[in-house]
């Protein structure tokens, strides 16, 4: 059965039975929706260059049966070096044998959406569905429709996490193809400051699709730490999508690594809503083999004196292929907007393909807007200065791409995990 | 040539000149010097129009007419020179360009035609020799690359090309190393006429130490607070700032 | 906000079309509307022979099945039609040799634009086609140019005296199913003009068109095509007015360049179209399709743009860089005022080694206007040490207006080199304070930062044009003084 059938008959059968389910109205909408738009296909401008056949025809299942122990799940490469609270879903079910909680404001909410729903109805309910909006995004409409489960990080007013949230997913496909759709909802409140990783794992031999729905509202003055670590190996394909919904005087980093999978889609989404909103979008990309990997990115700076600093960075090797679309949307009352953007790629094969669209649509006049966009191989210039130094040719050409990759591994403020990274990325090159 | 009668002036609702009377005679070079906030940079922004202020009191009168009345550029062509102290970078146009652009508005102005293009680059030649420009300066585009020196010799240049009556240096010094200071002092030096005035605004006394003041005053809180000629600024040299303040603070 | 710019953006919307004229002549139109009929009436009063009637037809059809396309950011009236007249010519018969047969409206009209056809003392050594709606009135210098063998002529002649190299080039790099505007164009194209530089020859003038669309309801279809032989060289200029008119009028023209080995086209437009007026009533569309083949080894191509008119321009000069280090660039300034909108930009497609490209667009927004750069270089797998170099630059005056960038970089070969920058600004206070510092006034102060943001581009153009083209960014913009 091809996906799209498959959710329809699935969401029939959560309708029948699914009178009790207080978000019933914001799913069916969200399955009408779908039903309009369908999944996305090539003729679509923010779909040009990726493509879901795949995933559409894939056969899949939704089942949160793994068989594997909890350890060997441990060793499946949950960063046990950093200091964190964790959440472990595995196949989009929280395994709570592996879920750790460190000493926490007593206010502050870690849990997962489904048994959130019991003490904290009315703070998700505020909050559900209100930022990553499904008109036209047939993927986001599908998790809004039948989405697994999800964290839910809830920090209210004033407090501070002394902790990161490693929000692990694993998915477990040594049975079958695995199919699931978490959703993970953050809260900041006012003056609130929280952090989190989400960290992506796969182990298993068949194929598998991830389509991940996040919505982070940070409300004034708060800030938040957000980083994405994708390293699900195999015949992984994986659709996040993240909407930011920021309130005036906050400060956002986000960083996202994407170094394993097979097909990896990233969306991220940034809407200013209030003034002096500073939001820093950095990314990393290494693929090899066949790998795809799409960073899709928008920054709606609404209001005025808004900073936007976005950097991301490629290295492809093989016949992999990059995608990246960064959008910064300047609104009329988006007065003295500083924005910035760049992408920059290295190709170290003749069969690697990058296809870059960094766009800029400006509607205030008073701002500074700059973007850009290179693509090539390793400077010369650096590569002689090393070897005139004795330094070996591949020694000098490691050396220069873990430097040019480490520029964004070290935009993360948790010094263990860009210790770990920075292994990972050695590893990857 | 100018004179200046109880002049108040704000921003954004602040008053920074609290009442400046100021004479200037033709051939006449006044200092103005005071500590960081005094208002110097204000009462050259002020006597050049920029629409950043409000004249809240007083009067400027500029060769018998009502300075504060004119637009900024009939100010210029009237024969008021402002040397900014950050001059701003106008890319992809020509310092020959503009120059010729802002001789042949000043002339509209004034009902004469408009000079040729070869009397314009001959006098243009003419003047760069004199003040020993570099060629290159003219033909790149206006201020952009420039470094301080090169941006202050600009508008020395500039003040050659336009002939104007009076010239208002603002901080002129800032960001100047020794030998860029001389040359841009020879350069006004060489300027120097019987008719035309000077307004020097500067922190530093060491400008002075090249263009010799008739007059220096001091400008404090936005009031002149003491006048005297080039010795004073070599007294604030030794005793810097604070006991003008004291002196002014015990006088109240 | 502050105050001197409020006067600007009312300045700017008081500006004045000037060439918004209309001529007063006896026309001879096809029938209103479209059909195959028109096709055959089109190509009957043009003499053609069966093959390109044949041509039209197949590109007629194509048509049909076409949708118009529609782009981002802004929507437009559909076109109807069938209220439109695709044939207009003077009645009276041309005799292309013989200036002083043409009727004196006419070359009244052209003197009023500032082309004199008898006189040419505007634009000394410049060889000038003429074309009124849709036909070619007249070609100066002619006989100079035959001389070292240039073919400059109308293309409704070429089809008769050169029908081999109309044949074999017509639709050869746009084909007549490449987009909608083409393929209707194919169908309906009236007239242009005919450029043959035979080999190892520089042309040894500047060859110009100038268009002008008369008649009312009238669709302009224009159909140019340059073919620049082994290690020649050619500098071709485009300028285009339209009278004011209440009602939109479709401009869908073709152009084709192709340039053989070591072979250079230099191809420079002053686009002044109607833009419509302050209200955004009337004004052309100009959907024109623009493309270059760089054939042959060493081949060179670069188009150089000034768009200040028309209501609605799409436009996208690009380049197919086929040969072995070939080179191709585009450079463009486009200005919109008022409620014009301009989507404009290149495509360079990177074929052969060695190629290279270069990309300066600048884009300057005012009143409620909006502009957008399109642009896609792709780079193909064999296309091995091939480079790129794109620069976007947007300035906005005012702030209902829009700047819009939209770069697609597609890259298949790891030996490329591409570089894209681009930023937007707008004229700083401090700039238009120190020009009336020096006593220049507001008006001659934007005038000055403008054409210096544009300078890049405007050095690009022939000395007579880059005169023009900086007199016409500055009344687009000012708004008549005096």
């Amino acid at each position: 059965m091809n996906l799209l059938d498959q959710i329809k008959s699935d969401f029939s059968a959560y309708a029948a039975q699914a009178e009790k389910d207080s978000f019933f109205e914001t799913r069916n909408n969200a399955f009408l929706e779908l039903e309009k738009c369908g999944l996305p296909t090539l003729k679509n401008e923010e779909w040009k260059y990726t493509s879901i056949r795949k995933i559409s025809e894939g056969n899949f299942t939704q089942s949160c049966v793994s068989e594997l122990d909890a350890k060997s799940l441990l060793e499946a490469g949950i960063l046990n070096t950093i200091a964190c609270n964790k959440l472990v879903f595995v196949n989009g079910c929280l395994f709570p044998e592996l879920s750790v909680f460190l000493e926490e404001d007593a206010d502050i909410v870690i849990s997962s959406i489904a048994n959130a729903r019991k003490g904290n109805a009315a703070i998700i309910t505020q909050h559900f569905g209100k930022y990553a909006a499904v008109e036209g995004q047939g993927m986001v409409a599908m998790n809004t429709a039948l989405m697994s489960d999800g964290a839910f990080v809830y920090v209210p007013k004033g407090k501070k996490m002394k902790y990161p949230l490693m929000l692990t997913n694993i998915t477990d496909a040594t049975q079958h193809g695995i199919f699931q759709q978490p959703r993970n909802l953050i809260v900041i409140e006012e003056s609130a400051h929280g952090s989190i990783i989400e960290n992506y794992i796969a182990i298993g031999e068949h194929a598998s699709f991830t389509n991940v729905v996040n919505e982070i509202f940070v409300d004034n003055n708060a800030s938040l730490e957000h980083y994405k670590v994708q390293r699900a190996k195999g015949e992984t394909y994986h659709n996040n999508f993240t909407q930011v919904f920021q309130n005036g005087n906050t400060n956002i980093n986000q960083v996202t690594l994407s170094l394993d999978g097979q097909w990896i889609r990233n969306n991220l989404h940034f809407y200013m809503n209030g003034q002096n909103c500073n939001s820093l979008l950095y990314g990393l990309y290494i693929t090899d083999g066949s790998q795809f990997v799409d960073n899709h990115s928008r920054v709606d700076h609404a209001m005025p004196n808004g900073y936007s600093d976005e950097k991301y960075k490629g290295i492809l090797r093989d016949n992999s292929t990059a995608v990246f679309n960064g959008k910064i949307m300047v609104h009329v009352d988006a007065q003295k907007t500083n924005a910035y953007q760049r992408n920059m790629n290295i190709l170290l094969s003749n069969d690697a393909t990058v296809n870059t669209k960094p766009q800029l649509e400006i509607f205030a006049d008073d701002v500074k807007c700059t973007h850009g966009a290179t693509i090539g191989q390793l400077d010369e210039e650096p590569m002689f200065y090393l070897r005139s130094r004795g330094i070996s040719e591949l020694e000098a050409r490691k050396l220069l791409l873990n430097a040019y990759a480490a520029d964004i591994a070290e935009k993360i403020k948790i010094p263990e995990l860009v210790q770990i990274l920075e292994e990972e990325i050695e590893r990857k090159l | 040539m100018l004179s200046i009668n109880n002049l108040k002036a704000s921003i954004e609702g602040k008053a920074i000149l609290n009442g400046i009377n100021l004479d200037i005679k033709p051939g006449e070079v006044h200092a103005i010097m005071g500590p960081n906030g005094a208002g110097k940079s204000t009462l050259s922004s002020v006597l050049a129009g920029r629409s950043d202020y409000e004249v809240n009191d007083g009067s400027a009168l500029f060769m018998g007419k009502d300075l504060l009345a004119l637009s900024p550029e009939d100010r210029a062509r009237e024969g008021l020179f402002l040397a900014f102290q950050y001059p701003v970078e106008i890319p992809g146009v020509s310092s020959t360009n503009f120059l010729k652009t802002a001789i042949n508005e000043k002339r509209k102005y004034l009902g004469l035609d408009p000079m040729e293009a070869t009397d314009f680059l001959k006098f243009m030649k003419l003047k760069m020799e004199e003040m020993e420009m570099d060629k290159s300066l003219t033909s790149r585009s206006l201020n952009e690359g420039f470094s301080g020196g090169e941006k202050k010799r600009n508008e020395v240049f500039q003040m050659a090309m336009l002939e104007p009556k009076l010239c208002i240096m603002d901080e002129t010094d800032s960001g100047l190393d020794i030998d860029a200071l001389r040359l841009v002092s020879a350069g006004v030096n060489k300027l120097r006429t019987p008719e035309r005035s000077f307004l020097v605004i500067t922190h530093y006394q060491r400008l002075l130490d090249y263009i010799v003041p008739d007059f220096v005053h001091v400008l404090y809180k936005g009031r002149i607070v003491k006048s005297g000629d080039a010795s004073l600024a070599k007294e604030l040299e030794v005793k810097g700032y604070d006991w003008i303040k004291q002196e002014v603070e015990s006088a109240k | 906000m502050s105050e001197p710019e409020i006067g600007i953006i009312d300045q700017v919307v008081s500006q004045e079309y000037k060439y918004g004229f209309s001529t007063d002549i006896e026309m001879e139109t096809a029938p209103i509307g479209l059909s195959e009929d028109t096709v055959r009436f089109i190509s009957a009063k043009k003499n053609e022979p069966e093959w390109l009637l044949e041509w039209r037809l197949k590109a007629y059809r194509n048509w049909l099945k076409m949708e118009a396309p529609t782009w981002q950011n802004f929507s437009y009236p559909k076109v109807d039609y069938q209220k439109v007249i695709f044939y207009a010519a003077p009645k009276q018969k041309i005799t292309l040799d013989s200036l002083d047969q043409v009727d004196p409206e006419l070359l009244k009209t052209f003197e009023k634009l500032g082309i004199s056809l008898l006189e040419q003392k505007r634009l000394t050594g410049v060889a000038v086609d003429a074309v009124f709606d849709s036909v070619s009135i007249a070609t100066t210098f002619k006989e100079q140019l035959k001389e070292k063998g240039v073919i400059f002529c109308a293309i409704s002649e070429a089809v008769h005296e050169h029908p081999e190299l109309i044949k074999k080039y017509l639709g050869s790099v746009v084909p007549a199913t490449d987009n909608y505007y083409a393929a209707l164009n194919s169908a309906v194209f009236s007239d242009g003009s005919f450029v043959y530089i035979p080999k190892g020859v520089r042309c040894p003038m500047e060859l110009s068109t100038y268009f002008r669309i008369n008649a009312e309801n009238t669709g302009q279809f224009e159909r140019t095509l340059i073919i620049a032989d082994d290690e020649s060289y050619v500098s071709y200029l485009e300028g285009c007015t339209a009278p004011m008119r209440d009602e939109n009028q479709l401009h869908a023209a073709v152009v084709e360049l192709v340039a053989m080995e070591k072979a250079e086209i230099k191809y420079s437009t002053v686009q002044n179209w109607y833009p419509g007026d302050k209200d955004g009533k009337g004004g052309i569309y100009n959907f024109v399709t623009k493309r270059g083949s760089c054939e042959g080894a060493f081949s060179k191509i670069s188009w150089t743009q000034v768009e200040t008119g028309s209501a609605i321009t799409w436009k996208y000069p690009s380049c197919i860089l086929k040969g072995d280090n070939s080179a191709a660039e585009f450079f463009s300034v486009a200005v919109t005022n008022n409620r014009q909108v301009a989507d404009t930009g290149t495509k360079m497609i990177h074929i052969g080694k060695n190629t290279k490209s270069r990309i300066v667009s600048k884009g300057i927004s005012a009143g409620f206007s909006q502009n957008s750069y399109r642009g896609l270089v792709k780079i193909n797998k064999n296309a091995s040490m091939a480079r790129n170099y794109t620069q976007c630059d947007s300035m906005l005056i005012g702030d209902k207006c829009g700047a819009h960038t939209f770069p697609y970089i597609e890259v298949n070969n790891n030996t490329a080199t591409l570089e894209h920058e681009a930023s937007t600004s707008k004229i700083g206070e401090d700039q238009i304070f120190y020009c009336n510092q020096r006593g220049i006034a507001l008006e001659e102060a934007i005038s000055l930062i403008v054409n210096g943001f544009c300078k890049e581009v405007l050095n690009q153009l022939p000395m007579e044009f880059a005169v023009e083209a900086q007199k016409l960014l500055a009344v687009s913009l000012e708004g008549s003084v005096g």
